[in-house]
């Protein structure tokens, strides 16, 4: 009788260090691990723009490089895009910004925003058109197959680009890409 | 973290007066009309027309083309550039300059651009 009163008090103060708040708790090192790693990825795809009513057509690429926690994801993000007017004026567009993302399993809600460089050479002129804009590119994604750390997806995203130089002008549309991503490196 | 804002503000600022020429919708159209002519109109000579606004010392230089051209050369097909002698009036179409004493007098580049299409 004596000794299980002396198991059970030891039981009870065992428990009690444990939900002490200065006392740390044995297994919260290895979950604060797993809820924090870091990402990267990169993605290619097809690429819309209209300005001024001119539609551009492009392939995009993007790599982000960034940290996934439970349900979030912040990237610093780079990309370069190549395209054409209808016409054959050819364009670049350099940006560089970062992204927050929210993950639902499979399907993540993300929200870029960056800076950019456009840049459209013309035909009749050496010096080309471009500006510098800022702006935003919301996307959706679908992790289309996921294995361990490494991860297939599809995204969709819609680009909002304010350029600032000369005359304001506002850039629109949509992008589709396919990409990869891989968390936990160098682990 | 303000006064990085105020970094990165700068840097935009003054990249963007160092940098860039701007996208202006005349010059652009202009340049998409351009290319569009030289693909359609039999030895087009692209150099001898002019897309580039200027402004400065008490002028202004507006693309040869207006932008209301250059939609319509945009929207026509080269066979229709070709038959309705767009090319050719396109070819011969030359920059409107604003001097400060026209833009006194209440003359808008606008009303000299020459009718090139249709």
């Amino acid at each position: 009788m004596r000794a299980s009163l002396a198991i059970a008090v030891l039981l009870a103060s065992a428990r009690a260090a444990a939900d002490e708040p200065g006392v740390p708790a044995p297994a919260a090192a290895p979950v604060a691990r797993d809820e924090s790693r870091f990402s990267l990825k990169v993605a290619l795809g097809g690429d819309y723009r209209s300005l001024y009513g001119v539609p551009i057509y492009g392939g995009d690429s993007h790599v982000a490089i960034g940290v996934e926690m439970a349900l979030f994801s912040v990237y610093g993000t780079a990309g370069f895009t190549i395209g054409k007017t209808q016409y054959g004026l050819t364009t670049t567009l350099y940006d560089i910004g970062g992204s927050v993302e929210r993950r639902f399993g499979r399907f993540a809600l993300g929200l870029p925003f960056r800076s950019s460089y456009l840049r459209i050479a013309g035909v009749t002129n050496p010096d080309a058109l471009d500006s510098l804009g800022v702006g935003i590119a919301p996307f959706a994604s679908f992790d289309l197959i996921a294995t361990e750390g490494h991860v297939l997806f599809l995204a969709a995203s819609m680009n909002l680009d304010e350029y600032l130089v000369g005359s304001a002008v506002f850039a629109w549309g949509p992008t589709l890409s396919i990409g990869y991503r891989e968390s936990d490196i160098g682990r | 973290m303000r006064r990085r804002r105020v970094l990165l503000l700068t840097i935009l600022l003054v990249g963007a007066i160092v940098c860039c020429e701007g996208l202006r919708e005349d010059e652009l159209l202009c340049e998409e009309a351009a290319a569009h002519l030289q693909s359609c109109c039999p030895g087009f000579d692209v150099t001898s027309l002019s897309c580039s606004y200027t402004s400065g010392c008490g002028s202004t230089t507006y693309p040869a083309l207006s932008i209301a051209a250059s939609q319509c050369i945009n929207g026509e097909s080269c066979a229709a550039l070709v038959s309705g002698n767009v090319c050719q009036r396109a070819q011969q179409a030359k920059s409107v300059v604003e001097t400060e004493a026209s833009t006194g007098t209440g003359s808008t580049g606008d009303e000299e651009f020459a009718e090139v299409c249709p």
